[in-house]
């Protein structure tokens, strides 16, 4: 009984975790389900109840790892507002897809470092949902025929310090967007709300 | 009968006054106290006054011996006990009114002692004429106080007249102000009914609006239930599509692999191809070999047929020059003659060999090709058979593909699918913005059901607070009504009194005579006095009803004044609700659009640069070009070999024809070329092949049949070990006749073909001949 207490409880650092983790296989599924790398390129791994495809090309793994722990730590300090993973094209430099994750952080957390309640399971079937729904967006996303690259942007606040290797970039925004709104995952601490917006066309 | 004196008469006339002097009596404060202490009402006196006016008539005549003491009494101010000081102890006038037979037999004792008492009487007389005279002067002075009383009487008439007019107009004032108050009530009324009216209406509207929010609220349902049924449907579609992704990349991985495979297998065969050419051409070098050895073989044959003619020559020389040596040379010449046969022989052997070794190259060339063509078209066929369960799979897929399709609507093909999933998506995101405005309508409404409420309940209190005021003012008036009949009483009481005077006067008047001098006196003054005091009281009533019923007014004016302000505040304060409920309406209707415009933004994903900044790793570029080229290599491979397999399906296609085509010519070819071999060298060649016993390798074994032999199983046969032949050893070539050409042709002289040639020529001659 009482582990079962101990392990409802979130503290921030947790729900950073649980959240950069989230993040990181997101990425990764969006990565195979847009098909910016080949599919040899991923391996299947059992993740929150459910198998998950992770790119396993060195450069790319090492770039989206680095991100999310730069993620976490800004998600410690209550310092980031969003990340962003643009895909846009490597010829024309379009921005074709933005995937947002908008982060909410409970600032009572932050400030006063109070622990919050929720059960692992809610928190899992919530991350399910959202990669279940990043799954099924391949079927109303348009096609990708360019070969295209991506890129994550982090919404941080102007006073956080900008760390080595990383610089200021453009919001990279498309112009005339369609947006679908995804699920949400809510630790209790953090709140991540999803949204893909991608470039429309009229004719399929 | 009695005659009456004019004192009696007087005293009469004074007796009719008596009442009404009674009644005058009332109303002067001084004389109150002067009533015994029992009798202190005024209705006392009065009755009083009546039952000594009827027992005046009662008694007639002899009343009026008893109403002068009371006269006497009334001027002078005495008692009625103090008769007997007046008129004297022998006065027998005071006489119990109420004993009509004791009274009789006075005045009878009166007449009797009257002429006794003449001359007293007469001098009595003569001062009671002086009296008269003094009473006629003072009876003038009365006359014109009278007159001025009767003016005073007729001012006060006039008072009356004026009070009445007050009194009426006063009624008019309360007759208006009750119509006034009928008016204001009847306004509360209206006011009330329109109150009620509203609060109906409001009603209504609440009624109106809890309808409405049930109905948003089950378009919410409705809406909420077409979101959920579509997020079913797509998590179907997502499921069904997700399951057909997996096939296909199941099916994807699965063609890669056959691909693989294939190209694996085409590799190796390619290996082995290169193999078996670098046999061959090794074969074709050792074959060179064995060429340029046979051909060096050839030339030095050639070099010896040469030495041998030369030899000849040089014979034939010696044999010219040297004739003698005949037999000897003879047989050296027929041994150079069957030596250059033979090495003629051998050298057309060896063109034959040299052509057979070209054809035979050729042969296995064209063999080695057809193999490998052989085993393209078995590679072929087997991609085929995967090609084609492939394509049953494919088409089951497609016809789960239709199915599913079938059971979208409004798709009618596989491109429909997204679309459909699309337009679901939109129309889930419509619902869930409808199901968000329905929301935030059955808010406001939930919003305005309150205010209404609020209203309502304010509108109920101030109908409460009315109908308060409304039964106060109804009270008011019932008060005001019974003051209105109290007054009118007073009025009635003032009336009958001025009748009552009216009568008494006009009794004065009719009943005055110049002899009543005592009778009058000084009566009507006092009287009119009173009335005036009377009237003046009634006055002083009559105002302070009249101050009353203005103070009434007033604050039932204040009180209308006061309920018309509450009214027009009200209305003022719904008006300003209303505006105000309008102007929110606006406001919420600009922050909406305004909500909707910064979701957009937000969807775009917009920035504050004040509160926020956008970050990334500035080493990126590397691997998204890596990902990039490896992405597009990829694509190129995956390209290329899918071309590759389109390219070999097709070449296999063309090559299986040929190979087909090539059989036919071959099988032709080697039919008409064994043909030909039989009937040129006259033997049927089969060939197959076995392992030798010793070393395990492959040997070719040929069996031939002569054209010419006596039965089937005369056959040779031959083994070719590494480009040498040798002839196995059966029943027939072991038979005396043909071990001796062996041994001649073969063992000998090593030549095959002339064993053949001349086991030909044997059998021939054998068949032939014999």
């Amino acid at each position: 009984m009482a582990s079962n207490v101990t392990r409802d409880v979130i503290t921030l650092k947790g729900s950073a975790a649980i959240v950069s983790e989230f993040l990181n296989y997101s990425v990764n599924s969006i990565l195979y389900q847009r098909g910016i790398y080949p599919a040899d390129d991923f391996t299947m791994v059992k993740k929150y109840g459910m198998s998950l495809l992770v790119c396993q090309q060195e450069q790319v793994k090492g770039f989206i790892d680095t991100n999310t722990k730069q993620i976490a730590t800004w998600l410690e300090t209550g310092n980031i507002q969003r990340v962003v993973m643009v895909i846009a094209s490597i010829a024309t430099k379009e921005v074709l897809e933005r995937w947002n994750f908008i982060i909410e952080s409970d600032q009572e957390v932050l400030e006063k470092g109070v622990a919050r309640e929720k059960s692992d399971k809610d928190i899992r079937t919530e991350i399910q949902g959202i990669i279940r729904q990043i799954v099924s967006s391949v079927t109303f996303l348009p096609n990708i025929e360019d070969a295209c690259t991506f890129d994550l942007l982090a919404y941080t606040s102007v006073e956080s310090e900008v760390p080595a290797n990383w610089g200021e970039s453009d919001a990279q925004l498309i112009h005339n967007p369609q947006n679908v709104k995804l699920r949400t995952v809510d630790t209790a601490v953090h709140k991540v709300e999803a949204m893909v917006s991608y470039k429309f066309t009229e004719e399929f | 009968m009695i005659t009456r004196s004019p004192v009696q008469r007087r005293r009469f006339s004074g007796l009719t006054e008596s009442p009404a002097m009674d009644q005058q009596e009332r109303p002067s404060p001084t004389k109150r106290p002067r009533v015994p202490p029992d009798v202190d009402d005024n209705d006392f006196l009065s009755r009083r006054a009546l039952e000594v006016y009827n027992g005046a008539q009662r008694s007639g005549s002899h009343r009026m011996i008893a109403l002068p003491a009371r006269q006497e009494n009334e001027l002078g101010s005495v008692e009625f006990d103090d008769v007997d000081e007046h008129f004297g102890p022998g006065s027998s006038y005071v006489l119990d009114c109420d004993n009509h037979d004791h009274l009789n037999g006075s005045i009878r004792c009166t007449y009797k002692c009257r002429n006794m008492v003449k001359s007293e009487v007469l001098e009595s007389l003569e001062m009671k004429e002086k009296q008269v005279g003094e009473l006629q002067i003072s009876v003038k002075s009365l006359r014109s106080k009278l007159e001025i009383v009767e003016n005073s009487e007729k001012g006060l008439v006039q008072n009356r007249k004026s009070l009445e007019q007050v009194v009426a107009a006063s009624g008019g004032r309360e007759a208006s102000m009750h119509a006034q108050r009928l008016q204001d009530s009847a306004k509360a009324d209206e006011m009330l009914r329109t109150q009620l009216k509203r609060c109906h209406e409001l009603q209504a509207r609440l009624q109106e609006e809890l309808q409405l929010k049930a109905e948003a609220e089950a378009t919410a349902r409705a809406a909420e239930a077409q979101a959920l049924e579509a997020e079913e449907e797509k998590m179907k579609n997502e499921e069904t599509s997700m399951r057909q992704i997996h096939q296909l990349n199941r099916e994807l991985n699965r063609l890669r692999r056959d691909s693989e495979y294939s190209l694996n297998r085409l590799r190796a065969e390619s290996a082995t191809e290169m193999k078996k050419a670098h046999l061959i051409t090794e074969e074709a070098d050792t074959l060179m070999a064995q060429l340029e050895e046979e051909r060096q073989l050839l030339a030095q044959t050639v070099d010896e047929k040469q030495e041998l003619e030369h030899k000849l020559a040089e014979a034939m020389k010696q044999l010219a020059t040297r004739s003698t040596t005949g037999s000897e040379a003879d047989t050296v010449i027929k041994h150079l003659q069957e030596e250059l046969k033979k090495s003629s022989a051998d050298v057309a052997e060896a063109r034959k060999l040299k052509q057979l070794h070209a054809n035979a190259a050729l042969l296995k060339e064209q063999l080695h090709s057809e193999k490998m063509r052989a085993n393209r078209a078995e590679a072929g066929l087997t991609d085929l058979v995967n090609l084609q369960s492939r394509v049953n799979e494919l088409e089951a897929e497609l016809e789960r593909w239709s199915d599913t399709i079938e059971v979208i609507p409004g798709a009618h093909s596989r491109d429909d699918i997204p679309r459909c999933i699309v337009e679901l998506q939109r129309a889930a995101v419509a619902a869930t913005a409808k199901t968000g405005e329905a929301t935030a309508q059955l808010a406001q409404l939930q919003i305005e059901l309150e205010r209404a409420q609020r209203s309502k309940i304010h509108a109920d209190a101030r109908t409460a607070s009315l109908q308060d005021e409304v039964a106060e003012a109804m009270t008011k008036a019932s008060r005001l009504e019974r003051k209105v009949a109290m007054l009118s009483t007073e009025n009635d009481g003032l009336r009958r009194i001025l009748e009552s005077y009216d009568n008494e006067e006009a009794v004065i008047a009719s009943h005055r005579k110049p002899g009543d001098k005592i009778a009058s006196l000084a009566t009507p003054e006092k009287s009119k006095d009173s009335r005036i005091q009377e009237l003046s009281s009634a006055l002083a009533d009559a105002q302070q009803n009249i101050t009353q019923l203005e103070e009434a007014l007033l604050q039932s004016n204040n009180l209308t004044t006061e309920q018309r302000q509450k009214i027009e505040k009200f209305t003022e304060d719904i008006e300003s609700a209303k505006t105000e409920i309008k102007s929110l309406d606006r406001e919420a209707g600009h922050l909406r659009k305004e909500v909707a415009t910064l979701e957009k933004m937000l969807g775009r994903g917009e920035f504050n640069p004040a509160t926020t900044k956008v970050l990334h790793l500035i080493n990126n570029v590397g691997s998204g070009e890596s990902s990039a080229k490896s992405a597009a290599v990829s694509r190129g491979t995956e390209k290329a070999q899918s071309e590759e397999l389109a390219a070999l399906t097709k070449q296999i296609a063309s090559l299986e024809k040929r190979e087909v085509r090539y059989r036919q010519i071959f099988a032709d070819k080697i039919s008409l070329f064994r043909e030909a071999c039989y009937l040129l060298f006259g033997y049927k060649v089969q060939m197959h092949e076995e392992k030798d016993s010793l070393t395990q390798m492959p040997v070719t074994v040929f069996t031939l049949q002569s054209i010419y032999a006596s039965s089937d199983d005369d056959k040779l046969l031959f083994q070719l070990i590494q480009g040498r032949m040798d002839m196995l050893a059966t029943d027939f070539t072991t038979s005396p006749e043909i071990s001796r050409q062996v041994t001649t042709f073969l063992k000998n002289f090593k030549s095959i073909p002339a064993f053949m040639a001349n086991l030909t020529m044997e059998l021939f001659n054998k068949t032939t001949l014999s």
